[in-house]
């Protein structure tokens, strides 16, 4: 995203101004169902642009206060103007940055928010497409479609997105082997060949605590513990269990 | 309860809801039921004065089958009969215009009924517009109904009957349409306030399931959610409230991903759902019941679907039947086929969560079935794009324990482990847990829903009167468990 020309500084002046204006007019907090829809429409848009300013900024905290308010204009003063043409792209980025954030509850129940129609909309429909690809464990191919993306404020969080499906992957390949090539490591954790690409492959493996041993990864084993408490009994587990299966029964005779 | 039940012991234990009259023509029908009303009104004095609400409970209850026989005559006359001038009854003769019933008596006692009598009869007019679909009249009058229950919130006695009220009002909102805007929902929240520091138990749980199910219809499931984190749902309320309640929780806990919590609450609404009636519910709740039990990696079987009460569930069939055999492909037919059908029951956001449990299933069933097979393989069994895709699929799967093997990244295939001797394993233990748990809890709760009859054991009672008095119990049990009732 270009930043350049961007003033970030005098945006947030003129923001905060017109957030002034809105709260002198009590429509801050709460978007009145039966006020005009014009001031209505000037309050969506305000808070519209305050999203992307957030987006600008990256800040993401600001992003998401700001866009509660406006789920307020789009979803409760839905009636009393015309439908927003950005609002689609907004709900869109909203998922997908509670997407990224890993908050799968929240997520859902913002999908469920949204009338099924809606749900071929270029905007929602590539978001619950990474989804899907989060849950199969497709990392791969979020990968493949982080640079196609409906709209260039998507970018920002895709990165953060592609981060958590990293590290996913990187969990995965964890339990499933013992150790790994170093090609196919980073073919799996999505590092590009070039060199810049490698240097953050070792950095990254380094983090995660593999030891690089004759061209092959060892990962940390997470197999292991496994096998090891496969054998032994959760002896606390059951004794809580038994003794209140005997108080039960106490009371019963 | 009618006159003519109060015989001896002796007689055959039938519920018998029929009132008592000689010749069944129409006209002796709206009679015997004024009469009916009119007993009805006795036994709430009695249960006013006995601070017993059992008596009004009961009457409650009895509404289910008087609903049906209600006119507006009767209505009439019941209103002349029992309301005074001052208080209010011209406005309620409005909602029933016509003619009071002909051949019965309307003059009216001296003194004043109690209040309960006269929100009862309220309530009774507000079932009838309900009924006939006079909604305008019945919002009208429920909301009267329910300012007025407001007006008096320390009379015990008329909580069960505000329960109702809440309901009906809610009933009459939603059943003309109008969008329940901020106002109608505060309203009820503050009526909630009022009802839970007032320990009015029904109306508690009443108002919490009105509140529900104007979220979950709406869609608000953050709003529902957070309701659900605040309120604690009264448990010593009828079973009908109960499952109400379970069946949106349980909603909302599948919206956000617990499935398991959302599978035990959808068993627990059929459960607790009547025997006989609330057919359409039960319709609802197995359809859920199926979808996450789906979403949980279990496959329902296949004798769910044969269930008396489901009705065409053969979309769900289908569904089914493509989880279970891990086809994507038959999924997606699946899916765009009964797309509308979904739609309109609201399922399909849940349904479109099922792509990654085909897969899963998918890949549990190759890896029993192969010691070692290749990605590309897995790729076209699966119907996925590629095989580099696979690795990363199957090492979520292994990781998430839904299948056991290793994967072998020099000869690109997976191999599976050797079968573990389950016994050895502490799944049984676990298995034996939860159903020992379910087991004292039923017990639990069981032994809670005992009543013991108040004061009675310290009358001296001859033993006639205690022969009469255990026929009347035995009755009310059997009442109990073979009425339909209530699904007001």
């Amino acid at each position: 995203m270009k930043q350049s020309n961007v003033d970030v500084h005098r945006c947030n002046q003129i923001f905060n101004e017109l957030k002034m204006e809105l709260v002198k007019r009590s429509e801050f907090f709460d978007p009145k169902s039966d006020s005009a829809p014009e001031s209505i429409f000037f309050g969506r848009s305000i808070h519209e642009l305050g999203v992307k300013l957030a987006i600008y900024e990256s800040n993401k905290t600001a992003f998401h206060a700001r866009m509660q308010r406006l789920k307020l204009y789009y979803f409760d003063a839905r009636s009393s103007c015309l439908e927003s043409s950005m609002m689609w792209e907004m709900l869109g980025l909203n998922l997908l940055y509670l997407l990224s954030e890993n908050r799968l509850a929240e997520f859902h129940r913002e999908v469920e928010k949204i009338p099924n129609e809606q749900l071929n909309n270029v905007y929602i429909k590539a978001v619950i497409e990474y989804e899907q690809y989060l849950m199969e464990g497709n990392y791969h191919k979020i990968y493949l479609v982080s640079g196609n993306v409906p709209s260039p404020a998507y970018k920002f969080f895709m990165k953060s997105l592609l981060d958590t499906a990293r590290e996913a992957a990187a969990t995965c390949m964890e339990a499933s082997f013992d150790r790994i090539g170093a090609d196919d490591a980073r073919r799996m954790l999505s590092f590009k060949s070039d060199k810049q690409s490698l240097s953050d492959l070792q950095t990254y493996i380094a983090k995660r605590g593999w030891r690089l041993i004759d061209a092959h990864y060892h990962l940390k084993a997470v197999h292991s513990v496994d096998d090891s408490t496969r054998n032994n009994i959760p002896v606390i587990q059951l004794l809580t269990n038994i003794v209140g299966y005997a108080r039960e029964m106490e009371q019963i005779i | 309860m009618v006159p003519k039940e109060q015989k001896s012991a002796s007689e055959p234990m039938e519920v018998d809801n029929e009132p008592s009259t000689s010749a069944p023509t129409e006209k002796s029908i709206e009679v015997s039921t004024f009469e009916w009303i009119k007993e009805h009104t006795k036994q709430i004095e009695r249960s006013y004065s006995s601070k017993d609400s059992r008596l009004l409970t009961k009457v409650i209850r009895e509404i289910h089958t008087l609903r049906k026989k209600l006119s507006a005559p009767i209505l009439r006359s019941i209103i002349l009969s029992f309301i005074h001038e001052n208080n209010r009854r011209d406005t309620l003769l409005t909602y029933v215009p016509g003619s009071p019933l002909a051949g019965v008596e309307t003059t009216q006692s001296v003194k004043q009924p109690p209040v309960g009598t006269e929100i009862y009869i309220q309530l009774l007019i507000v079932i009838f517009l309900l009924d006939h679909s006079l909604f305008p009249a019945a919002i009208q009058c429920s909301k009267d109904l329910t300012l007025r229950v407001a007006e008096m919130p320390t009379r015990r006695t008329t909580y069960p009957l505000a329960a109702r009220a809440y309901f009906c009002y809610s009933r009459a909102i939603e059943s003309s349409g109008i969008v329940f805007d901020v106002s109608i929902m505060t309203f009820f929240y503050t009526r909630l306030q009022s009802a839970t520091i007032h320990h009015d138990n029904s109306s508690e749980a009443s108002l919490i399931n009105i509140i529900l199910r104007v979220h979950v219809q709406n869609e608000q499931y953050d709003r529902a959610e957070a309701l659900l984190s605040k309120i604690t749902f009264p448990e010593r309320t009828n079973n009908n409230e109960n499952s109400r309640f379970c069946y949106y929780k349980g909603r909302i806990m599948a919206v956000q991903l617990d499935y398991s919590a959302s599978h035990r609450l959808l068993q627990d609404a059929l459960r607790k759902a009547p025997q006989n009636g609330a057919i359409g519910f039960k319709q609802t709740v197995s359809k859920f019941l199926i979808v996450v039990q789906l979403l949980l990696g279990d496959i329902p079987e296949r004798s769910q679907f044969r269930a008396p009460h489901l009705r065409a569930p053969r979309p769900y069939l289908h569904l089914t039947q493509a989880v279970r055999t891990g086809d994507l492909h038959a999924f997606n037919d699946a899916v765009t086929t009964y797309h509308q059908r979904f739609e309109k029951e609201s399922t399909y956001t849940l349904i479109i969560r099922l792509r990654h449990n085909v897969i899963k299933t998918g890949l549990q069933r190759i890896s029993l079935s192969y010691s070692k097979i290749s990605f590309k393989d897995i790729a076209d069994k699966l119907q996925l794009d590629s095989q580099w895709d696979v690795e990363l699929i199957v090492a979520k799967a292994i990781r998430d324990k839904a299948i056991d093997g290793s994967i072998d990244l020099q000869n690109r295939c997976l191999c599976s482990k050797e079968d573990l001797n389950v016994y050895s394993t502490e799944e049984p233990g676990h298995a034996f847990h939860t159903r020992i748990t379910f087991c004292l809890d039923v017990h639990n709760q069981a032994v809670k829903a005992m009543r013991y009859p108040p004061k009675a054991y310290k009358q001296l009672e001859n033993s006639e009167a205690a022969r009469e008095r255990e026929a009347q119990e035995l009755e009310e049990g059997l009442d109990d468990a073979m009425d339909d009732d209530d699904i007001l």
